[in-house]
Order: structure tokens, then sequence, then C-alpha cells
């Protein structure tokens, strides 16, 4: 899908009553199959992003376009990967899988294929009939994103799906990721407070500021789908992300 | 050394202990668990010990099942609506507050000798404290399981089924071990004060003829089918239930 995010605005009210304003006229657009990276600051409404692209929340201001038309989250199949795998522990991994599947609506005979299928693109086809707490939170965060990709989702939503892994799985699994990006159709926003993470990942990097977030800097990201984390051409970036977020 | 050989351990210590101090004192005033054991068999023999053991057991199951499918609705419902919460919440600390002995009494008064005075006793005893469980528990779900589900759009019943549920049931058997405990505490004093069946009665009856070795053997006996309970019916259901969570040690 095609999806244009036009001077979104939201609002908060915090527990004193006072507002807090979170996105100010945020503007970005993820084109059909791309993978735009959001980095920024912490509390600069990346969550708060997601959250209103996943349809739970609803802007305060601005519009949401999907190929043109108003956007509608219920008309759409849309995969989100959590910051933390949340997945139902009293639940097999295959169970887990399932129960995004009996959500979207798919039937029961297809449900055993699709989730052999999505185990099988990270790697867990050998634990469908293990308990989540019995894997590493590595192999765990691989089944939040099996299950995820099981409804096919036009629009995958990754919210720091690495950061709470250790950076040798991490980049295994960034490369994984990047490994089955083609295989899958969804367009993807990934969000992160990693530049370096950001210019390996996405063919395009948005820049958020401060609160009330906007992008600051938006760049393209020419480098081929097999780059490494060591190509200079990708530090050079990280540099140029880390400036527009005034850091460097 | 191994676990069921710890726990017979365990039992016997409390056997032993008991004869120890049984020794220092007149039989009249503390039986051995000798003596009290072979009148507990009298007992059974005789046959109605099973005829009151029974009518205990109904009033406390019908009492406790009733209280725990009223407090299952109260506190999800308190935890989950913050109406209904400041609607019951003076209910619950109120009903926590008066002695089940109070209740006792009233229900009696109230009730007469019908098998509806301990009943009511029991319910209401229980009530608060197991709708408390539910409140709490209820109010420590995983929001972040709750909105995963949303996100994903989880019908209204896969969200009760697959993720509320299996985060309550822990709750319900903490709160089932708590009622069976408490209802067994509350039947005795009804049974005492105003009918003529059930194990309260029978201590009641034993205390009149100061026959110490009655007492405690229907006290023991009750303890028995308590101990019954637990390892037949709640740990077996509660290694079911968690059988996905692994085995912690530190």
């Amino acid at each position: 899908m095609r999806l244009e995010v036009y001077g979104v605005r939201k609002r908060f009210q915090r527990a004193d009553g006072r507002a807090l304003d979170v996105l100010d006229g945020l503007q970005f657009t993820v084109e059909p199959h791309g993978f735009v990276c959001l980095v920024g600051p912490s509390g600069a409404g990346k969550s708060t992003i997601l959250n209103l692209l996943a349809g739970v929340l609803t802007p305060d201001g601005g519009v949401i376009r999907v190929d043109g038309q108003p956007f509608d989250p219920a008309r759409h199949r849309i995969g989100y990967v959590f910051q933390k795998p949340r997945l139902l522990n009293w639940r097999t991994v295959r169970q887990n899988v399932e129960f995004a599947l009996q959500a979207a609506g798919v039937d029961r005979r297809e449900r055993e294929g699709r989730v052999r299928q999505v185990l099988g693109l990270v790697g867990l086809d050998q634990f469908a009939d293990e308990y989540p707490l019995a894997l590493s939170g590595g192999m765990q965060q691989r089944v939040a994103i099996a299950r995820a990709l099981a409804i096919e989702p036009e629009l995958l939503l990754m919210d720091e799906p690495f950061s709470h892994l250790d950076e040798l799985t991490a980049r295994a699994q960034r490369r994984e990721l990047l490994r089955f990006r083609d295989k899958i159709e969804a367009s993807v926003v990934f969000v992160t407070h990693n530049a370096l993470e950001a210019v390996y990942l996405g063919d395009r990097v948005c820049v958020l500021s401060a609160r009330p977030s906007r992008i600051v800097a938006e760049l393209p990201i020419e480098a081929p789908r097999t780059r490494g984390l060591d190509d200079p051409a990708l530090l050079g970036l990280e540099r140029d992300v880390l400036r527009a977020l005034g850091v460097e | 050394m191994r676990r069921p050989a710890v726990w017979l351990l365990s039992v016997a210590s409390i056997l032993a202990l008991w004869a120890v101090i049984a020794a220092l004192f007149p039989p009249t005033l503390l039986p051995g668990p000798g003596a009290v054991g072979r009148r507990l068999v009298e007992l059974m023999v005789r046959g109605d010990f099973w005829l009151h053991l029974r009518a205990t057991i109904q009033r406390v199951v019908l009492g406790f099942g009733i209280a725990f499918v009223v407090s299952v609705g109260a506190g999800v419902l308190m935890g989950a609506r913050r109406l209904v919460e400041s609607v019951l919440e003076p209910y619950v600390l109120v009903g926590l507050t008066i002695p089940g002995l109070c209740w006792a009494v009233l229900a009696v008064m109230w009730f007469g000798i019908t098998e509806a005075a301990p009943v009511f006793a029991i319910v209401v005893v229980v009530l608060p404290m197991l709708t408390l469980n539910m409140w709490q528990g209820t109010k420590s779900l995983d929001r972040d399981l709750i909105e995963m589900a949303r996100v994903f759009r989880a019908s209204r019943a896969a969200l009760l089924r697959d993720v509320v549920l299996p985060q309550l049931l822990p709750f319900c058997l903490a709160g089932a071990r708590l009622g069976f405990a408490l209802g067994w505490k509350v039947v005795v004093l009804s049974e005492m004060f105003g009918l003529s069946s059930g194990v309260g009665y029978m201590i009641n009856r034993s205390f009149s003829a100061y026959s110490m070795d009655d007492v405690l053997a229907w006290t023991v006996g009750f303890t028995l089918v308590m101990f019954v309970v637990e390892y037949a019916v709640m740990l077996p259901l509660e290694r079911r239930l968690v059988r996905w969570r692994p085995v912690v040690a530190f």
C-alpha cells in the first residue's frame, strides 16, 4: 500500500489536566513495498505514530491516506511488532500465531499452512509446540515477527523490535529482516532511536524532532539491499542522521 | 532428599509435636494423636460421622459456590470499570471488616434452624474476600497484551478466552483455596449456634459432654477431608493450569 501522512497532530491530556502536544504537523509517505525508518529522541511520540497507523488512536488533526483513499484501519491487514514480544505465554508458539490468524478471519484449514510457512521464514519451525517462556528473548521476538507476518499484512509496523535484545542477537535479526524483506508484500514503518539501525534497514529514513514532533529531515538510502553494517556509505548516512538529530 | 519423603516427614513432625505436648498434660485436657485417631476410626465406623460430614460439606460447597460465581462477576467488573469499582468498594471493605461470628449469629436469628442459615453466613463472609481477590487479579491484567489483541483485531470472545481468562485462573485458584478454608470456619460456627447436624454441631455436643477425644476427632476428621481436597483436586488442577510456566528456583 502507499501510505501518506499529512499534517497529523496528536494531543494527550495529562493527569494534571494540562495538554501534551505529541505530534504537530507530522508528514511522511511510505511507498508501496517501501521501508521507512522513523528515528527520533525518546519521548518524540514514535509509538504514538504507530498507534495512529494501527488504528488504536485517532489523529486530532491532519489526514492519513492509503492509496489515495482516507485511511480506515479496519479495512486493512496491519501487522504490529512491539518492543517486547507480547506473546501469550500460556499458549504454544503455534497457538500464538494462530491467535492473530483467527483474529484476521483466516479460516481453520488455511491456518496450519500459514503457521508452518511463517515459522519456517523466521527459522522456528522446530519450536511450534514449545511455550514462549521456554525460548530465549531473541526467539520470542521472532515469534512476534512471525505472528505479524502470518496475517500477510499490507502494512507492517515495528516499534524498536530489537532494542531489548543483546547486540549480537539484534544484529542477526536485522540481517534476517533484510533477508525476508523481499518475500513479503507489506509496506514497513520501523521506529527506532538507533541511527545506524535505521540507515541499515530502511530505504528511507525520517528524522523526528523532540516533542511536539515533526519530520526535520528525510534521507533516501540508496545502498543496495545486501549492504553490510560496516559499509562506509552507511556510516556517512548515520552521521547525517545524527546531525539532523542534533547529536553530532 | 526426595520431595514425597520430605512431605511425609513434615506430616510426621506435626503428629510427633502433638504427641510430645500431649504427654505433658492429662489426657482429659489434651489427648494424644493415638487416642484421637482411635476415636476417629470409631466415629467413622459408627456411621453418623459421614452423615454429619456430608451435611457440612454440602453447606460449604453451596455457600462457596454461590460466593465464587458472584465474586468473579463483581471482581472482574470492579477491576475493569471505574464506576462499578466506586460503587462496590465500600461494600467490600465493610464486608471484610464484619467478623464471621456476627454473621453466623445473625444468620441463625434471621433464618432459624434451616439450611439457609449456614449457606447465607458462608456467602456473606466469603464473598468480600473472594471479590477482593478477583478485583486485584483483574487490575493486574497485562495491558500490553490487551492492546496487542486490539491491534490484531481479536474478537471480544477471543480476548476473553485467550488473553484475559488465562491470566485470571491463578486468582480463581487462590480464591477457591481461600474461600474453602474460610467457608469451613464459618460453617462450624453456624452449626454450633443453631443447627442439629454437621461437624460444628457434633463438636459443640462433644464440648457439652466435655469429651476432648471427640472434639479433636471431629476436628482432625475434617482436616483430613481438606487435605484430600487439596491433594486430589487443587494441586493437580494447578499443575495442569500452569504447565506453560518453567520451574523457577532461586
